[in-house]
């Protein structure tokens, strides 16, 4: 009994005290869902910044954002004006893309998918991370051209998304950082992993002659050596910023507008391969047209700058037959995700 | 049995105090200090409307100056740092952005004030952590290049021929961080607050170390590489261009 008396002194000392008791759970105002992305087989390990965890209402909050012009200057452009989910999330095989304004940009629109592993994003990785990387097309002059504060005036009086706000991130506020953090939100779910290649690797498709020999000639270090810098398996992609030798006088400095480090002249990021036969035209600028044209240049086409990357520096110029070129596009062609670009989770709300 | 609930009751008394004492913590005197900014050109004030001339003779006009201070630190006599989270966007054209306040300033006597013009590099290695004043919707940031950009001077000056041009100066990029530190003189915070006049002469950041001629370096941004003999430049003058006017 006297225990009994201590402990009730002690609870209601306790509660005399402590103002910040947590309320009981159902008295919890309800907050969003989380949302766990599957890493998938072949992947690295993904890894989800600790300030923007996946949600489910803040993945469909930055779908509805990423389709939505709002976020243009004239109301006009959204980010799927220029990433078109049937193109792998590029532009239509527009070589540039044309802002608002009608003027021209210098780069071709990069694909959108398995973003959650990119180090950096832009062709010279000027982005540092996703959620920074939003505002640099919506505030472009030459793309979206918006004041953020103009779009963010825009979305807290819509008639819809202050409520969306509200569920995704428990404030009706739309602010640039969660303008920001629930676009790159829905990109971190836009993962691409079903090409016949995933299927072959899991065992679960055939692969023609001709695509296994493209395969072998892709890491074959004498032949494609496109392994290299497009890792095979996985991502595709080494994410490293190379200068390919595709020009001796660079319009476009790439890397170097970065970091100024003159050793990064005419370097850009090592993009994906993934869904590249969907993704045409080809490298920073565009120039090429078809997957031949590209695999050309690693054969015969590049020139020798002083930057150009070592990996293609000690290759021999002409090292590809015709027919084994023609294998390699082939094998190309099994990185195609149909499931991607098909899947309703991605296209417009 | 008794004295066996004597002592957990003590015990226990004595843990629930202990939770307590946060409570009694904050009754320690900690002080506000109330910063008052003003931004001069020598020892007149500056007007957007006003023509005024920089050391290396340039007339100019000013249009926008605008500045993010952080990393508030108080150096206390036995050289001990007192640091402060604030982030604090300074903007000429708002009066309620050049008055702020440091928090939790505990009393003691003070040798030195540190600030630094822009935000550090772990801030500025993402747009997405903002703290303070930091917000990406009020224009000072790089979004195709991510950092913050630290100060804004724009405005138009009068070149050789007679002609209003437009200047940009665009401080930014890690090497442009400025850091400041002014001397005090026998600063004793006790149980008052405290308001600083801190006054930041244009005079001093075109001319205090390195005189900057607009006709030279009209369009400075930070992003090129022809930027960078100007960042070290304007930055030593930064370093001078903060004064205090008083303590009250």
């Amino acid at each position: 009994m006297r225990n009994h008396l201590g402990i009730l002194c002690a609870l209601l000392l306790i509660s005399s005290c402590a103002k910040d008791v947590p309320v009981p759970e159902d008295e919890f105002p309800k907050g969003p869902t989380p949302l766990t992305i599957q890493t998938p087989f072949g992947f690295p390990q993904l890894i989800i910044p600790q300030n923007n965890p996946t949600t489910i209402e803040g993945v469909a909050l930055g779908r509805k954002l990423f389709y939505d012009p709002i976020l243009s200057g004239n109301n006009a452009m959204s980010c799927a004006s220029c990433h078109a989910q049937n193109f792998g999330f590029t532009d239509h095989e527009n070589t540039v893309s044309t802002g608002i304004d009608g003027i021209a940009g210098t780069r071709n629109s990069m694909p959108l998918f398995n973003l959650a592993w990119a180090p950096a994003l832009l062709w010279d990785g000027g982005a540092a991370d996703l959620e920074s990387q939003v505002l640099a097309p919506i505030t472009s002059p030459i793309e979206m051209h918006e004041d953020v504060a103009h779009a963010l005036d825009e979305l807290n009086a819509h008639n819809e998304y202050p409520a969306l706000f509200e569920k995704a991130f428990g404030t009706p506020k739309a602010t640039s950082f969660l303008l920001m953090k629930a676009i790159a939100q829905f990109e971190r779910t836009m993962i691409s992993a079903d090409s016949k290649y995933d299927r072959y690797m899991r065992g679960d498709a055939q692969f023609s002659e001709q695509e296994i020999r493209g395969m072998n000639l892709f890491s074959d270090m004498n032949k494609g050596d496109c392994n290299h810098c497009h890792t095979l398996g996985g991502l595709f992609t080494d994410f490293g910023y190379r200068n390919t030798g595709l020009d001796f006088e660079y319009a476009d400095q790439g890397r170097f507008l970065i970091t100024l480090n003159e050793a990064d002249k005419g370097k850009f990021k090592t993009p994906s391969l993934r869904n590249i036969a969907l993704t045409a035209p080809y490298m920073h600028d565009g120039r090429f047209t078809t997957l031949m044209e590209c695999v050309q240049h690693y054969n015969t086409g590049f020139v020798v700058t002083p930057n150009l990357d070592p990996a293609l520096a000690f290759v021999q110029q002409g090292r590809m037959t015709q027919q084994e070129m023609e294998d390699i596009v082939v094998f190309l062609h099994t990185l195609s995700d149909s499931s991607f670009i098909s899947n309703p989770a991605f296209s417009a709300p | 049995m008794r004295t066996q609930f004597g002592i957990s009751a003590l015990l226990i008394a004595s843990f629930i105090l202990n939770g307590c004492k946060k409570d009694e913590q904050e009754v320690i005197p900690q002080q506000e200090i109330q910063f008052v900014i003003d931004h001069s050109i020598g020892n007149t004030p500056v007007n957007f409307f006003d023509v005024f001339q920089n050391p290396a003779g340039n007339s100019y006009k000013t249009s926008t100056l605008k500045y993010i201070l952080s990393n508030f630190k108080l150096v206390k006599q036995d050289g001990s740092i007192v640091n402060f989270p604030n982030i604090e966007v300074v903007n000429e054209e708002l009066d309620t952005t050049k008055t702020f306040k440091l928090t939790n300033v505990v009393d003691g006597n003070y040798a030195a004030l540190r600030f630094s013009i822009g935000v550090d590099s772990v801030q500025n290695a993402t747009l997405v952590n903002g703290g303070g004043d930091l917000d990406p919707s009020d224009g000072m940031v790089w979004t195709w290049n991510t950092g913050y950009i630290f100060l804004k001077h724009e405005g138009q000056f009068l070149d050789s021929a007679g002609i209003w041009q437009p200047f940009v100066y665009h401080l930014g990029t890690n090497s442009g961080y400025t850091e400041i530190e002014i001397p005090l003189q026998s600063f004793t915070i006790e149980g008052k607050l405290k308001t600083i006049r801190l006054n930041f002469d244009l005079i001093k950041a075109y001319g205090a170390v390195n005189t900057l001629n607009y006709t030279i370096w009209q369009n400075q941004q930070s992003v090129t590489t022809a930027d960078k003999p100007w960042i070290l430049a304007i930055k030593a003058n930064l370093k001078q261009s903060f004064a205090i006017r008083s303590i009250e």
